[in-house]
């Protein structure tokens, strides 16, 4: 089955850079470690989900981030160098959606729904056409995790009491202002994130996208073609310690009559400076199961990179050549 | 020499009536403390207390000194907030005087709208409300 490897050339001094250089980041960093597991659990754009260019293709179950933006460098084997950029945002939020508390969070269910959702828009350029563009439109809503931190009520009584410990009543002569002053809560948000690093338990989220191709990337209803949908569900078991265990559907529906599914599972290790994940994914189109891997690093504050390494389909020519691909994301966090 | 804030805001109580309860309310699922305090004529604290929005956003405390006690007397706070919602920065803090289950007339409102708070995690700067009324009798 794996008679034969070929890799792209295309995208390597970019890896090397990211490789080389997320080190030498991370030692001049002073963020404490922690930190960088809250940075990671970035889930992937629904948009490029669509399109199917996520590093991963075994999804994360994780809850939304307000507003991510991915840039995307994708290369295949004796192909173009695929660019592309996707944003994501939270419309609950975005669009002027509100809670009270955060007890209606955890109490309201449609609500802490709304505010897990997640809508993207990405567009990448056609490998086959030079002046074609793929276009993808996704929704994303995480069903539950029960690694949100917003459902930790010890974080909340953690951070009063840091806020409450900085500030003491004024005299009558002092009052009068509204400003601004420093005070770390940190501490609060360390404890909580050890403490769900050493708890079990899992997350589902549920997708759909649509995704179809430009041509000569004029943006009219008649210029539109080769339009697929995509819906999946991915579920995501953490055993405690950082390690998880990941598992998806995806159907993809181009033709109604010929759709293809997607089943996949992955084991991702977290660490305090990297995650690294193996998965493997069978494909009903072709019958053949792709393998990959993906390394995630955080870079600098609010921006990781995303590097993996995929089997792609067989060539039509050659089934005994398996084709590599390589694909990096530079991910930013514009939520925090 | 009083704050001129303390002249501009005062809150009409009933001697006669129940205790006095202080409610501090945020909303938006903002993380919102206060440090509370109770100074008589001389500008001597009687009472302190603090108190925690919480996950609720609201809580109330019961002031122990007797309301016909309380004229004159200036309660002043410090409330600091923060935003544990990545895409939420602003939001309103109020804090409102009951007796008897009924807000207290207050010549000045003890609301504010709060614009560019900061989230709780990502930044150490949090928003700090001072301020001060003076209890007055019927």
């Amino acid at each position: 089955m794996f008679s034969r490897f070929a890799f792209p050339k295309g995208n390597l001094p970019m890896l090397v850079a990211v490789l080389l250089l997320a080190p030498g980041l991370l030692a001049q960093s002073r963020e404490p470690a922690y930190k960088y597991i809250l940075d990671y659990d970035v889930p992937e754009s629904p948009a490029l989900v669509a399109l199917g260019v996520t590093p991963a293709k075994v999804l994360r179950g994780s809850a939304a981030k307000p507003v991510v933006l991915n840039l995307l460098n994708q290369v295949g084997f004796a192909k173009r160098v695929q660019n592309g950029v996707a944003v994501d945002f939270s419309p609950y939020f975005t669009f002027g959606g509100r809670l009270r508390s955060i007890e209606e969070y955890r109490t309201d269910g449609w609500k802490r729904l709304a505010a897990n959702s997640q809508l993207s828009i990405a567009t990448i350029q056609s490998e086959e056409e030079t002046n074609a563009l793929l276009f993808g439109l996704g929704l994303r809503t995480t069903l539950f995790d029960s690694h949100d931190l917003l459902q930790d009520k010890e974080l909340g009584e953690d951070i009063d009491e840091i806020l409450l410990g900085s500030i003491e009543a004024p005299t009558p002569a002092e009052t009068g202002d509204v400003d601004e002053i420093e005070v770390d809560v940190t501490p609060a948000y360390e404890k909580a994130r050890n403490r769900l690093l050493k708890k079990t338990g899992s997350a589902l989220a549920v997708g759909y996208g649509a995704s179809g191709r430009l041509k000569s990337s004029i943006a009219n209803t008649d210029s539109i073609d080769n339009v697929k949908h995509t819906a999946w569900l991915s579920f995501k078991y953490s055993f405690g310690g950082g390690t998880d265990f990941l598992s998806i559907y995806q159907g993809q529906y181009a033709t109604p009559s010929h759709p293809e599914h997607r089943f996949g599972i992955a084991i991702r290790k977290n660490g305090t400076t990297l995650n690294v994940a193996g998965e493997i994914v069978y494909t009903s189109r072709t019958k053949r199961f792709e393998i990959g891997a993906n390394l995630e690093v955080r870079l600098l504050n609010r921006i990781g990179a995303v590097v993996s390494l995929s089997s792609e389909q067989p060539s039509t020519t050659n089934h005994s050549l398996i084709k590599m691909k390589l694909n990096t994301i530079i991910r930013w966090n514009l939520s925090q | 020499m009083p704050n001129i804030e303390n002249e501009m805001r005062f809150c009409i109580i009933n001697p006669q009536g129940g205790p006095v309860t202080i409610r501090l309310e945020a909303n938006n699922a903002l993380r919102a403390v206060g440090k509370f305090a109770l100074f008589d004529a001389g500008n001597q604290p009687q009472e302190q207390w603090p108190m925690k929005a919480g996950d609720t956003g609201s809580a109330d405390f019961t002031i122990q000194t007797p309301p016909q006690s309380l004229k004159r007397m200036v309660m002043t706070w410090a409330v600091l907030c923060c935003s544990m919602l990545p895409a939420v920065d602003r939001g309103i803090v109020s804090i409102q005087i009951l007796q008897d289950g009924a807000p207290c007339p207050l010549t000045k409102t003890a609301l504010w709208v709060l614009t560019d708070i900061a989230n709780c995690q990502n930044s150490t700067k949090k928003k700090r409300i001072r301020n001060a009324l003076t209890f007055l009798s019927e």
